[in-house]
């Protein structure tokens, strides 16, 4: 009986109607509970289309971002690694714009930096988003968000001026997250204050094509690279980043003639092969020379590695050393504090130039850029 | 003499399933508690999956056993793959990193954890189902023990080895060592029932001998497991030692010179260059213009100890649940002699309800609150019982990591315990560097030029230590972030939604998951989504669903609508029994911490009563749907009685435990005479009895996850007992409207 069966229409549309509405209630359902969460801050946010040398048509909609090795392609309404670029229509537009997630102002020594105008504050500008994804991350809820996402304040050009005067500042700083990612809201800014004599300073991890860096190194006056490791393998595993492309950066910057400080922060089981170690200083030396300041700092067990001890003081100290014998004439261990790394020494004489506890400088010995004793140049942005 | 040997034996049998299955649950338990970061999430998570597949599996058995699979080859088949399997389940969870490709020190994602959780968990819970089937299958063809019978002496078994697990084993063996045990026991008992039977017997004497063969080699065994989990976690790294203490595994790695310690796989402290202690302790003693006591909760040793020796305090008391804990780190650290110092292994909560001593300044440096035993040193309740203990113009600094970061999570964690703290105290201070929130009715400083001052004086004619120095206040109190930070905070506390934090209502949990869940990336906070989405009246719809179930029912026939009310009475008496296991597991977490060490017992108690339960129901077959009503309204009531005890947990003190058994003894012989008498209402009863375990089945793993782990942590413990009897309600109805004419037996 059950075989023969016939199927009549009443009960095809009674089933239809039946299945079908669980069908459509289930998306609904899943919506309601924000599992299928569409872009809610899509309509919200604020965009603005990037300079159209940054960007190609691919084909119909399709679209390639050129600022950095990524070079992500993008179909309509695709987002970008840095979580700050989208295409709308054909056109690439960033999110990344009057939008910083941290305003404040600290010593430019957190970039970090030793040798450009140290004892001096800045104003430190930084918007969500970020092309690498390090696991360790210290400002993950900021870098690893859409700039859209974060409780931003609205911070224009034309309130720039206001802002750095208020607390008498001369320099803007760019840190925290990652400035190559909303490089244009930095060139906005820095062609907005050119003639009032503002001064940028960059801190990034350079993963960025030249022709984006070239207008970098155009506004500002000192870059900080984080040099994340020394073999392609180790940096693809921690930031999901390439080596070479941050090699070329060094490179370029160091020949624009702009200040340039280099940092390896010192992951343990990660990148503290101290061969490699090693190799990288010799490499800096060879190509940058022995007068660009390396960092080393230590890590602190953060975002995806919090069950990752922190780097040994004794493993900071070897590299130091390495960087030091092979012949880096300014080399400083950062994150650690208070230890010797953190002060500045003459290469010459010995003779201590800037003794600092953390950020802080507690005496400086320089005069007009040279060593007080022997009188020898110190290479660096002092004034 | 023949047949009362076979019956000791047979008795014997069901005792050893019982505490083989309770061994192997809290084995299991501890291993996912760890995974988890002991979070209570855990809980739902075990015991849901333990009961669907168990269940799943007993309902496999009869079938399988229509197949011509003789009882006795079934029986020891079972035994041998269960007595191999759990020491193996063991080792998988501590390698289970392994499958997710993360790297050195990695953060597991939650999603992942919860689905490798039920992968591994799901075969051996299936191998129990079918072990349990197929022993009373067995019972009823040879040995006649009664099932009920058999019911109890698994629940005696289980509560017998849920005591001597809490109280003996865990101190006096490895984990391996303690599964391989109860496995001897299994096969052992398995061994004496099937004598007779040649074939199966050489099965089980086979794992009999294997399990005895590696008792011995246990200790081995376990350093190559333990080994195995630590080349995956911190691959490179040495693994020292590993440690099984009362309240978690604490293990030791070594990476260069330098030992790290862990809780429970999460990462505690690094030594020797412990610079982190140092400006820590600096930071938070400096609050106070002249500190002469200090009570420490929790904390480390080294390096604190010797700045706070600078101070020339007049008392210390350090306060540290775990004595291992601190002799373990004593072994690697040297501790310097500290005048006046006293250390008191006990509970801090405990502690400062009990201390009459009063202090100048006291530090938390408790584990963040993402679990209920975290919690209780940050509610509203534990901010007062501090406060009774303070000296006047005292100051407290809770180790916290403050952020106000812009994503709503982190900011909300801040703000919720900074608007608690605000109840109790007149100040409150944030520092983001250093991850403490100072709270006093003093005056708080955050200028660092007068806390360098301050610190001059303070420690005048003592040296200065390596890792400190006065001019390190200028990085700890940094202007910019302090000023930026407090002003965010304090804004965000005036909140609405920004809800105070309190024993029974932990919003932190919710907030800290959250933070988890984050950091995990988008995709994986999928389930943080789900659960921080659930409401209240979401139970109230799924009340109403069953009602309208039941009524849709009724319309088509007076039989069809009987059977809903009592198939739904018994999945909403599923979903009630879990709530009261999980939740009041929950209460105990939050009132004692560390509960989960005699969840065995707690588990053991249930099970108890759903065996008294059904041999009470036996003999009073003749109730049937007026007993099921019965057990609905007494269910009801016990709802009520736990949201008292739950709401006035502080007060009950210590009988807390002893309520939380009765409440779950009365909860199991509550589902327990329930599915009797539904079963009783059943004209085929042993077709209907799988269909209403399935309800059953169904009802309790809702229960364990949808309202123990998820709803319990969202809604807080009261609002989840109400979810549950708001859904027992409609139940209730249901059998009062369609159950048929009470008086005349109401059976289908
Ligand atoms: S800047 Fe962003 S969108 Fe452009 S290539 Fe890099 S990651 Fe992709």
């Amino acid at each position: 009986m059950e075989k023969n069966r016939i199927i009549t229409r009443r009960d095809f549309l009674k089933s239809m109607a039946r299945y079908g509405s669980m069908v459509i209630s289930l998306p609904l359902a899943l919506k309601y509970l924000g599992l299928l969460e569409e872009d809610a801050y899509a309509e919200l946010v604020r965009k603005y289309p990037i300079p159209g040398k940054y960007y190609k048509r691919i084909s119909g909609r399709m679209v390639r971002c050129l600022i950095c090795p990524f070079y992500c392609l993008l179909g309509e309404s695709g987002i970008g690694q840095c979580r700050t670029k989208k295409n709308y229509n054909g056109v690439l537009y960033t999110h990344a714009m009057d939008n910083p997630c941290i305003i404040s102002v600290d010593p430019v020594e957190k970039l970090p930096t030793a040798h450009y105008l140290p004892g001096h504050k800045s104003l430190t500008v930084a918007v969500g988003g970020c092309n690498l994804h390090c696991l360790y991350c210290q400002n993950w809820q900021q870098s690893q968000e859409r700039p859209e996402r974060l409780d931003t304040v609205r911070f224009p050009k034309e309130r720039v001026p206001g802002a750095l005067s208020k607390k008498d500042l001369k320099i803007i700083t760019y840190n925290y997250t990652e400035p190559v990612v909303f490089m244009e809201y930095i060139l906005e800014l820095a062609h907005y204050s050119r003639l009032k004599g503002i001064r940028h300073a960059i801190a990034t991890a350079g993963y960025i094509n030249k022709e984006p860096l070239k207008d970098l190194i155009g506004i500002a006056e000192s870059f900080t690279i984080t040099l994340k490791a020394f073999d392609d393998t180790t940096y693809r595993r921690m930031t999901a980043a390439t080596l070479k492309p941050v090699l070329d950066t060094i490179l370029t910057i160091k020949e624009s003639g702009r200040w340039l400080e280099v940092v390896n922060l010192i992951v343990p089981t990660y990148n503290d092969d101290m061969k490699q170690i090693r190799e990288m200083c010799k490499w800096l030396l060879k190509n940058v020379g022995p007068d660009v300041p390396l960092h080393f700092a230590r890590f602190v067990p953060e975002y995806r590695l919090k069950n990752l001890p922190q780097t040994p003081l004794s493993t900071l100290e070897k590299a130091y050393n390495i960087g030091r014998e092979v012949g880096l004439h300014y080399v400083y261990t950062t994150n650690v504090s208070p230890h010797p790394g953190n002060d500045t020494y003459c290469p010459y004489c010995g003779t201590t130039l800037i003794k600092r506890v953390g950020l802080r400088i507690i005496e400086n010995n320089l005069r007009n850029g040279r060593c007080s004793k022997c009188g020898r140049v110190i290479p660096g942005v002092w004034a | 003499m023949g047949v009362k040997l076979s019956r000791r034996l047979s008795i014997n049998l069901f005792f050893a399933i019982g505490f083989f299955e309770q061994i192997a649950q809290i084995s299991a338990f501890r291993q996912v508690f760890v995974n988890f970061k002991g979070s209570e999430l855990s809980f739902g998570l075990v015991l849901g999956v333990w009961l669907l597949f168990m269940g799943a599996g007993t309902l496999i058995a009869p079938r399988i056993r229509k197949c011509r699979l003789a009882s006795p080859f079934m029986l020891a088949g079972l035994v041998f793959l269960l007595a191999l399997s759990v020491p193996v389940t063991v080792h998988l969870f501590r390698v289970v990193r392994v499958l997710m490709g993360k790297g050195s020190g990695e953060v597991i994602p939650l999603l992942s954890l919860s689905v490798s959780t039920i992968i591994i968990l799901a075969p051996l819970c299936l191998l129990l189902g079918l072990l349990h089937s197929t022993s009373l299958l067995y019972d009823e063809k040879k040995l006649n023990l009664g099932s009920a019978r058999a019911y109890l002496l698994d629940a005696t078994g289980s509560l017998f080895a849920g005591a001597l697990f809490s109280f003996l084993l865990v101190e006096l063996f490895n984990p391996i060592g303690v599964v391989l045990l109860a496995s001897a026991y299994l096969t052992f008992s398995v061994l004496l029932v099937l004598r007779k039977h040649v074939f199966p017997l050489v099965i089980v004497l086979t794992a009999c001998l294997i399990v005895l063969v590696a008792i011995p080699l246990s200790p081995h065994l376990e350093k190559e497991s333990q080994e195995a989990k630590w080349q995956i976690f911190t691959p490179g790294m040495s693994l020292v030692e590993v440690l099984q203490s009362r309240y978690g595994e604490i293990a030791v790695t070594k990476w260069r010179d330098q030992y790290n310690f862990y809780l429970d796989s999460q990462l505690q402290k690094s030594y020797p260059d412990d610079y982190p202690a140092a400006s820590r302790i600096n930071a938070a003693l400096i609050q106070h213009p002249h500190p002469r006591s200090l009570l420490m909760l929790g904390g480390s040793i080294g390096q604190s100890l010797n700045e706070i020796k600078r101070y020339r305090l007049e008392r210390i008391d350090f306060v540290e649940l775990d004595p291992q804990l601190i002799d373990t780190v004593a072994r690697y650290v040297p501790t310097p002699e500290v005048k006046n110092l006293e250390f008191h292994f006990i509970d801090a909560r405990r502690f400062v309800k009990k201390t009459e001593k009063r202090y100048d300044v006291i530090i938390i440096d408790m584990p963040a609150p993402l679990t209920r035993n975290a919690n209780r040193f940050y509610t509203l309740e534990f901010f007062g019982e501090l406060k009774r203990i303070l000296n006047p113009g005292g100051t407290v600094a809770l180790g916290i990591q403050v952020d106000i970061d812009p994503q709503r999570e982190n900011l909300f964690l801040s703000a919720s315990i900074v608007k608690t703290l605000k109840r109790v105290f007149h100040n409150v201070l944030a520092l983001p560097t250093e991850g403490f929130i100072f709270a006093s009715d003093a005056r708080l400083v955050s200028d660092w030029k007068v806390l360098y001052e301050r610190y001059r004086r303070l420690t005048e004619g003592t040296e200065p230590t390596k890792f400190f120095q006065a001019e390190c206040f200028s990085l700890i109190y940094q202007e910019g972030p302090v000023e930026r930070t407090n002003r965010k905070i304090l804004a965000y506390a005036e909140k609405r939604e920004v809800r105070i934090n309190t024993d029974a209502t932990p919003s932190t949990i919710g907030y800290m998951f959250g933070v988890w869940s984050s950091l995990l990336g988008e995709k994986e906070s999928i389930l943080y989504r789900f659960i921080d989405s659930i409401r209240f009246w979401h139970f109230a719809v799924l009340s109403f669903l069953v009602l309208l179930f039941c009524v849709g029912a009724r319309i088509r026939g007076v039989g069809r609508g009987k059977t809903a009310a009592v198939y739904s009475a018994i999945m909403c008496l599923g979903v009630f029994g879990l709530t009261v296991e999980i939740s009041v597991l929950h209460a105990l977490q939050s009132a004692f911490g560390f509960v989960y060490l005699y969840v065995g017992i707690f588990n053991a108690a249930f099970m108890g009563g759903l065996a008294l339960g059904s041999i009470w129901a036996l003999n009073h077959k003749e109730w049937q749907t007026e007993g099921l009503l019965t057990c609905v309204f007494v269910a009801l009531l016990i709802l009520g009685l736990a949201a008292v005890a739950v709401k006035w947990m502080a007060v009950l003190g210590d009988s807390l435990l002893i309520i939380a058994c009765i409440l779950n003894l009365t909860a199991g012989a509550c589902v327990g005479a329930a599915f009797r008498f539904a079963l009783a209402t059943r004209k085929d009863a042993a077709s209907s009895a799988g269909r209403l375990y399935g309800a059953d089945l169904i009802g309790a793993t809702l229960g364990a996850l949808l309202i123990g782990s998820a709803a319990s942590i969202t809604l807080g413990l009261v609002a989840s007992f109400a979810a549950s009897a708001i859904i027992l309600v409609s139940s209730a109805l249901s059998l009062l409207l369609f159950s048929g004419k009470p008086g005349k037996g109401g059976r289908l």
